[in-house]
């Protein structure tokens, strides 16, 4: 096929023209990055195997914890050319390292996998997957896969093995999403945070509260892994300085010596500077997932605890600004070094290797003043420049954001990197202030992963519990709880429901609707408790814990209930696409009376075989969604309240706290939309459902992208307690100019005034990304935005990549 | 000055024809904007990218590319105007009447009616949904066309509507039409977004099938109302490129006070529209004008003291 792409609109990557001589240490740092295959690494499966093996009979907590010490003590360290910044989870950089601990079974299914799989490959050598192989037998019988299936009621396995749910996070890997509180690292170091844990330790009495025996494990399992902590410190220590005592370049042995100098100091003691300030977070953020894995142990507020250690350094001469963004560039680096090693199938749903590491800049103190600084901007800049998929940058809004940020915002955007994601802290703090949390907290809200909302630095968020496939619900009302489509074709998978010709009006469609989600959603919450119950019960956190505030103060492991606030988040996929297919029933049936019930089940039943006008009709001539049109996005909105309100029914047991309603589909309305029958909208059977979470289904909207969002800021979004997700994709020239900077800032402002919680943007334009498609060298470092992250667009595999070169261009 | 007091209830139910409203506009005017879209103009330029706009009656269009062969259209035309063919309709326009049957039973939207006959309310309830991007973006409307002051009445009446809401308003303007009808909308416009095609009156004729003697007197009439005025040049390859054209016109835009210019390369993205109506395109051997000619263009003009802007579909 002839290459159309006009020279203007190819991408040229400044990144790609250097050579290796004229990039900076970051551009080099960056190279190595993309240069790299990701690798199955065996080494943290064959230690924890050996450590649980040396622990067997003990108190889990103390086991984890014990284990973590063991994996520190012995796994290899790396210190890599140029880095300033050092820290690793395993042997490789973006290495596929192992935590069989979680569910060993999909390691042992995808072990021959690895290298061929289409989305998200791993090299995998043959030494590896012996290594590998050897460890799987022990684990058979330890796993949270296990004890799921030993504890789940049958007709909740029923549901659960329907196409309806994706819950694979919570049983096959950790639930990681949580934002542990980095101030009180920098401020309190590892020594002191451990001193804090042998008071703790001191006031328990046994003999006069036996109750207290949890407290007393989890403060001694504590204890062990802030030592894992200060040895993981003072073993780089010994690497670097053993490496500055060989270095024969006197500028590098010199970085050597005061890197070693900085490991050193804050392996147990709090940050006296900013250089310092960058190593003892990445120590914690390391650490953190060599405990455990799980998307998005999230830096939150960097610029918030980061900034005092800048403003003094500045103060005193000590750092300039571009010192800083360099340092934090290789922050940057050392993220996206992280990989969340998935399953095949998981691959399809979290594509583009996502950890979802999401720092936020901005928004309000406790008492509401702006919080902007320099470091939001240096965060910003450094992000322009370097182009990585980590951190996940998230700017929030309100209305005090300075007008500068706004516009600076929107220029990086503009740069097609798809960050930063833009937040609106009003909604944000109202939907916390929703679930009963106070003022001064919810102000220190943070976004975690891609749009998920908790309260910062104490809170167990699970916020990515479960996808659960709303659309889905629709199919099976209107066919008396049988499944029309997938796997489960013609078989009865949800309750049974009114037969669907015989409906006489809307009411008794919504209603049937309504009964089998609140069946999906009473199983879903079943489901879903007993995923944390077990992570809980099988993997606690002891050293994640004692990094946030109030486990220490409670005694118990934040997994447990030991943080102050808890929450637990199931998301709905494809509300707009049970909206559009409601109001076409709603319109062209009750209203108009062009087709009768019967005909309506016909054509979705035969997926319109025969009857493409009749398709048309319903397409063009019933209300879409994104049109800014009442009569759709108030069902849409309905749909959207209905899924919120029955999912905050439930609690969480043993953390307690509440159910958090989530609308956001990360790529998953791609393989969701594969289970999912015709509808009446007109959508075909197959085809993916609508994306982003409150985007229009591809297609629908015709009135460009002010309409979209009066349409989706219609849908309350402080009842999305979890986040909403919006994705607008603009052709840069659009946008071209500080015109279209301001427009674009224009956009974002204009949408949160209108109650809107999240919005995110591509500037990339279709010819573009099919050129990305057949020339694939060119485009290396080509970010885009995926869901609520960014990936390389060359990463993803074919099916992600129409996805979203099929997503409305706004030119 | 002729202007005129609105009177709220009967000025609201006042009509015109409008083909499109079209919401986001980002390059007629400063800011977000919604851009209304009126049937009718004098002049007929040959690269008009919005054929449909020319005349003020309504018009069928076709789009082949919709078109699921369904052939409904054939059996709902009572004057049977409607053939197949090949893998296309034929629309037999000397017996279509407009009675909008076809497009009724046609789901795919491959038959559309163009132009509709609105009232300033319905306009406005439009206008109204973008409000608060029209604040925070420095936007607001633009009438286009078509030619506002074909309709001049209405226009005038849609602008001072928008004001009343204090929306900025803005209207593109082929320039051609008697001065009186600018004065009845020139209370309500803030900006002026004036075409000027070529300064030579012959060629210009040749071009638009009108002469610019009119055009050139009212921008020069409009430029001494003291309006913000922005000329706008759209760069005609083969026609309007010539150096002595611009040349001429640099020195009447000096001449006459005009400094901020925007240039609106050719582009060939209304070419569907003509087929869509049954009319041939007369300028399909025309080239597009390359990224580097646009530049250079670009550049001259800055050259010669203008502020400009370019606007490029490419």
């Amino acid at each position: 096929m002839q290459n159309m792409i006009t020279k203007k609109n190819k991408y040229i990557s400044k990144f790609n023209l250097k050579s290796v001589d004229q990039m900076s240490r970051t551009e080099r740092l960056k190279k190595r990055l993309l240069d790299t295959v990701p690798e199955v690494d065996s080494e943290r499966m064959r230690l924890i195997t050996e450590a649980y093996q040396q622990t067997e009979g003990q108190e889990i907590q103390i086991r984890r914890a014990k284990a973590f010490y063991y994996i520190v003590q012995n796994m290899t360290l790396r210190l890599m050319p140029e880095e300033l910044v050092v820290g690793n989870n395993g042997r490789y950089i973006k290495g596929g390292v192992l935590y069989p601990e979680n569910n060993v079974n999909w390691i042992e299914r995808d072990l021959e996998l690895f290298n061929v799989r289409p989305q998200d490959p791993y090299k995998c050598s043959e030494e590896t997957k012996k290594e590998i192989a050897k460890n799987i037998p022990y684990w058979k019988t330890h796993s949270k896969w296990n004890m799921f299936q030993s504890m789940v009621p049958d007709e909740t396995m029923k549901a659960f093995e329907t196409e309806i749910y994706n819950a694979s996070l919570a049983l096959n890997y950790g639930i990681g999403h949580a934002n542990c509180s980095y101030a009180k690292v920098l401020r309190t170091g590892f020594n002191g945070i451990r001193a804090d844990i042998e008071n703790k330790l001191l006031e328990v009495d046994l003999a006069l509260n036996p109750n207290d025996q949890e407290k007393f494990n989890f403060y001694r399992a504590a204890k062990i892994t802030l030592d894992a902590a200060i040895l993981y410190g003072k073993r780089y220590t010994a690497l670097v300085s053993e490496a500055a005592n060989k270095e024969s370049d006197p500028v590098r042995k010199q970085e050597l010596t005061e890197i070693a100098a900085i490991c050193d100091n804050v392996s147990e003691n709090p940050a006296r500077n900013f250089r310092e300030a960058c190593q003892l977070f990445f120590f914690a953020q390391v650490l953190m997932w060599i405990e455990q894995d799980g998307f998005s142990y999230t830096p939150g507020r960097f610029d918030v605890y980061m900034f005092p250690y800048y403003e003094k350094d500045v103060k005193e001469g000590l750092i300039t600004r571009e010192e800083a963004q360099e340092l934090v560039e290789c922050l940057y680096v050392k993220m996206s070094e992280i990989n969340q090693f998935i399953d095949t199938a998981s691959a399809k749903y979290w594509a583009g290797d996502p950890t979802g590491q999401d720092l936020n800049i901005g928004g309000v103190d406790e008492n509401g003043n702006d919080c902007t600084n320099e470091i939001s901007y240096i965060c910003l800049d450094a992000m322009e420049h370097i182009r990585l998929i980590q951190p996940n940058l998230s700017v929030r809004y309100h209305n005090g954001t300075p007008d500068k940020l706004r516009l600076r915002a929107a220029e990086v955007i503009k740069t097609g990197i798809g960050m930063p994601q833009n937040f609106n802290a009003n909604i944000a703090i109202d939907a916390l202030l929703n679930r009963g949390v106070s003022l001064k907290d919810a102000r220190n809200f943070c976004i975690i992963g891609c749009v998920e909302l908790v309260v910062g630095e104490d809170n167990w968020g699970n916020g990515g519990a479960a996808w659960v496939t709303v659309p889905k619900m629709l199919e099976l009302a209107l066919n008396q709880g049988v499944s029309n489509y997938g796997k489960n074709k013609g078989i009865r998978i949800g309750p049974e429901t009114q037969d669907p010709r015989t409906f006489q009006s809307y009411e008794e469609i919504w209603s049937a609707f309504e009964i089998q989600l609140k069946y999906f959603v009473h199983h879903g919450a079943i489901i879903v408790n007993l995923a944390d119950w077990i992570h809980g019960e099988l993997t606690p956190q002891p050293f994640f814990s004692s990094l946030c505030l109030n486990p220490l103060e409670n005694g118990k492991d934040a997994t447990r209930g030991g943080t102050r606030y808890n929450v637990l988040c199931p998301q709905a996929v494809g509300i707009v696409n049970v909206g559009d297919a409601l109001a076409a029933i709603k319109k062209t049936v009750f209203e108009d009376k062009i087709f009768t019930m019967p005909q309506i089940i016909d054509m979705i039943n035969s997926n319109f075989e025969g009857m493409e006008a009749e398709r048309q009709l319903l397409l063009n001539r019933a209300p879409k969604y994104g049109n800014d049109d009442n009569y759709v996005d108030d069902i849409v909105a309905s749909v959207g309240k209905t899924w919120c309100n029955e999912v905050a029914k439930f609690t969480i047991p043993r953390r307690g706290g509440v159910h958090s309603p989530g609308i956001y589909t990360v790529i998953s309305n791609v393989p969701f939309g594969a289970f999912v029958g015709a509808l009446p909208s007109g959508r075909l059977a197959g085809f993916p459902l609508a994306d982003g979470g409150l985007s229009p289904q591809v297609g629908s909207d015709k009135n460009g992208p002010s309409a979209v969002i009066n349409s989706a800021a219609k849908i309350d979004q402080r009842m999305a307690s979890n986040g909403t997700l919006l994705n607008q994709r603009f052709h840069p020239n659009t946008l071209e100019g500080d015109n279209g900077t301001r427009n674009l800032a224009a956009l974002i402002k204009t949408y949160f005034e209108k109650g809107g919680y999240h919005i995110q943007f591509n500037v990339v334009s279709s010819e573009m990304l099919r050129d990305a498609q057949q020339n694939p060298d060119e485009y290396s470092d080509l970010l885009v935005r995926v869901a609520g992250y960014s990936a390389y667009f060359t990463s993803l595999s074919p099916e992600v990549q129409d996805n979203i070169i099929r997503r409305a261009e706004i030119r | 000055m002729n202007t005129k007091t609105m009177d709220p209830i009967n000025s609201l139910k006042q009509t015109g024809v409008v083909f499109n409203i079209q919401r986001f506009s980002t390059q007629d005017g400063p800011g977000i904007r919604t851009t209304v879209f009126m049937k009718g103009c004098p002049l007929k330029c040959l690269w008009c990218c919005n054929p449909e706009s020319q005349h003020i009656q309504q018009e069928i269009i076709f789009s082949k590319r919709k078109c699921i062969h369904c052939n409904r259209c054939l059996m709902s035309c009572p004057e049977g105007a409607i053939t197949v063919n090949g893998d296309s309709k034929l629309i037999d326009r000397t017996k279509c009447n407009l009675c909008g049957r076809c497009v009724n039973t046609c789901f795919s939207n491959a038959l559309e009616i163009i132009g509709e006959k609105k009232t300033v309310q319905e306009i406005m309830e439009q206008i109204d949904k973008d409000q608060t991007i029209y604040r925070n973006s420095g936007g607001g409307v633009t009438l286009s066309g078509g030619e506002p002051t074909f309709q001049p009445d209405f226009s005038a009446t849609l602008l001072e509507a928008c004001h009343s809401e204090n929306i900025h308003t803005a209207i593109e303007t082929c320039g051609y039409a008697p001065w009186e009808q600018y004065q009845k909308i020139l209370p309500f416009v803030d900006l002026f977004l004036f075409d000027i095609k070529y300064m030579d009156n012959q060629i210009h004729q040749q071009l638009t099938g009108q002469s610019n003697d009119l055009i050139l007197k009212n921008l020069e009439k409009l430029a001494k109302t003291g309006k913000q005025i922005i000329v706008r040049l759209p760069l005609i390859p083969d026609f309007n490129m010539s150096s002595q054209n611009f040349d001429e016109k640099m020195a009447y835009l000096k001449r006459i006070g005009i400094s901020v210019v925007h240039i609106l390369p050719y582009h060939k993205l209304g070419v569907s529209k003509y087929e869509q109506l049954g009319l041939e395109y007369q300028l399909s051997d025309v080239k597009s004008i390359s990224d580097i000619e646009i530049d250079e263009i670009k550049t001259k003009y800055e050259q010669a003291g203008m502020q400009v802007t370019l606007f490029n579909h490419g």
